[in-house]
């Protein structure tokens, strides 16, 4: 037998299968995968820093910015933290559209992913039709905010409009529809062999690594872990909610889509519950807020990848120290131990498979920029 | 539009918002490849180039390494307020220049098609100054 030297394969940092530039260091032994290391911090954009020199209003907008994904989780968690400081109490309203909104926000980032999953295996078809049924959690959004991305309908205190009866009949109708078109990409999804065959058994992760690594969100339950924030630790209008956490047992790219798909489904309910629980009082538009107590308060909430956590120390006019930790920064760490083991094609399936969202995480993380040293990852 | 032009999207350090405006393009309901705009996953295969982001620290650099590899002639559109001017975000940059620009944060899938449609007329003429030039060498 030839004896084969280990090579080292580049994954980026701009490569075809990955939508943000990041990258990662795979070392192969033939066709397996011995080891993996990967370097963060291309989307760094020093957001932490900045926030301090802002005044509250702005820091909200800014906040939003972390993520075109998930700006909802990112301004809930910052806007319920301030409230907590400021003792500020919000109508159950005003609760109940934020909880619509962050649900509309997880079913477009669910078929988000759905699509991309498609597309990097190789099914178009999947992400025409999940990108089809996004369309309609958009124009939702945009009703209730103005925008379709980074829709900054939670203020401080409130929400930033009510939604009145032509707006209920249009989410009514949208939100119809979408639950069709999902029904058929569902449908798609799971009457696919090849797509099953394709993920099933990779990229595993067992529940006792999965509690080690501590990943959380669709990762942490296509594990076997029963978490979910909105039920254990519940904050807006969840605690009303009817919903239940799904959770799969496979802890392979198959059992995180399943627990993906099942989340869709939801939170298509929660949705529809929200819409017809809504109360007819009408609400007053939040009001800018420009000073505040000092203090301190953290919030975590569920954002569409997992617990997102933000700490947050104000000042009186602007922030004094901020904090954030996105779920994708909890969930990188069990990137390496998933992919050894497996071969080169499976890499962009893999990383794909939980959800990963740059933007966020290189908000966070501290690079040690001057030195350029890459952290190996510890597995 | 004469011709069909490839676009390849390049991201300097982004928030994902205009992205994901990009990749909406694709999708049903914009569905730009009925005006035969196709989006590559090479840069070497590009015609037009998608400027995103607001050119971190650690990709600029790499961002310009990518954009050499991008053929002549080449249009270059800038997308969003951070590629126009650093955005809220104020990122030190150095940012690449594009010859069009596209306000918003995120602008409209509707606005990046018509950018990307002005572009494919760009394209066109700077192919034809090129032709011309080379005749005049040879
Ligand atoms: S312009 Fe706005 S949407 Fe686009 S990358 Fe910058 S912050 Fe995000």
């Amino acid at each position: 037998m030839i004896d084969m030297p280990r090579v080292e394969v580049p994954f980026g940092p701009y490569h075809p299968a990955l939508g943000e530039p990041e990258y990662f260091r795979v070392v192969l032994d033939g066709e397996e995968i011995v080891n993996v290391d990967f370097d963060l911090g291309y989307n760094y954009r020093e957001i932490e820093k900045k926030v301090l020199s802002f005044t509250w209003p702005k820091a909200l907008i800014l906040l939003g910015r972390i993520c075109g994904i998930c700006s909802s989780a990112h301004t809930q968690a910052f806007g319920i933290a301030f409230e907590k400081i400021n003792q500020l109490t919000v109508s159950p309203k005003a609760k109940q559209i934020r909880s619509f909104g962050a649900e509309l926000e997880r079913i477009h980032s669910h078929l988000l992913w759905l699509g991309i999953l498609g597309e990097s295996s190789g099914f178009d078809t999947l992400f025409m039709k999940s990108w089809g049924a996004r369309e309609h959690a958009l124009n939702m959004l945009e009703n209730i905010s103005g925008k379709r991305i980074h829709y900054n309908y939670v203020r401080l205190g409130g929400v930033y409009r009510d939604l009145n009866k032509a707006s209920l009949d249009f989410l009514k109708a949208e939100l119809k529809e979408m639950t069709d078109k999902y029904k058929d990409t569902y449908e798609l999804f799971m009457s696919n062999e090849f797509l099953e065959d394709r993920l099933k058994g990779v990229g595993l992760l067992s529940k006792t690594k999965a509690e080690k690594f501590g990943v959380v969100g669709p990762t942490a339950r296509g594990s076997g872990l029963d978490m979910d924030v909105r039920r254990d630790n519940p904050y807006s209008a969840y605690e009303d909610l009817d919903f239940k956490v799904p959770t799969q047992n496979g802890g392979d790219s198959y059992a995180r889509a399943v627990v993906r798909l099942e989340e869709i489904w939801e939170s298509l309910h929660i949705t529809t519950q929200i819409l017809d629980e809504l109360p007819r009082k009408k609400i007053e538009p939040a009001k800018p807020i420009y000073t505040s107590k000092e203090g301190e308060a953290s919030q975590i909430v569920e954002a569409p990848r997992g617990e997102n956590f933000h700490f947050l120390q104000s000042g009186i006019q602007t922030p004094k120290f901020f904090r954030a930790r996105p779920p994708t920064f909890a969930n990188m760490v069990a990137i390496p131990s998933m992919l050894k083991g497996g071969t080169m094609s499976d890499v962009p399936i893999v990383i794909s498979s939980i959800d990963p969202c740059f933007a966020c995480t290189d908000r966070v993380i501290v690079i040690d920029r001057s030195t350029k040293t890459t952290r190996e990852v510890s597995i | 539009m004469k011709k069909s032009p490839w676009v390849y999207m390049l991201s300097q350090g982004t928030c994902n918002g205009c992205e994901l405006e990009e990749l909406t393009l694709f999708s049903p309901r914009f569905d730009v490849e009925r005006f035969g705009i196709k989006r590559v996953a090479s840069p070497r295969h590009a015609d037009i180039v998608l400027l995103t982001g607001c050119g971190t620290k650690k990709l600029s650099e790499k961002a310009q390494q990518v954009l050499d590899q991008v053929p002549e002639p080449r249009v270059l559109i800038e997308i969003g307020a951070c590629a126009l001017n650093g955005g809220i975000f104020k990122c030190p940059g150095p940012r690449i220049k594009g010859d069009i620009k596209v306000q918003g944060c995120p602008p409209r899938p509707t606005k990046i098609i018509e950018a990307i449609k002005e572009g494919g007329k760009l394209l066109v003429s700077k192919g034809s100054e090129r032709t011309v030039k080379e005749k005049r060498d040879a």
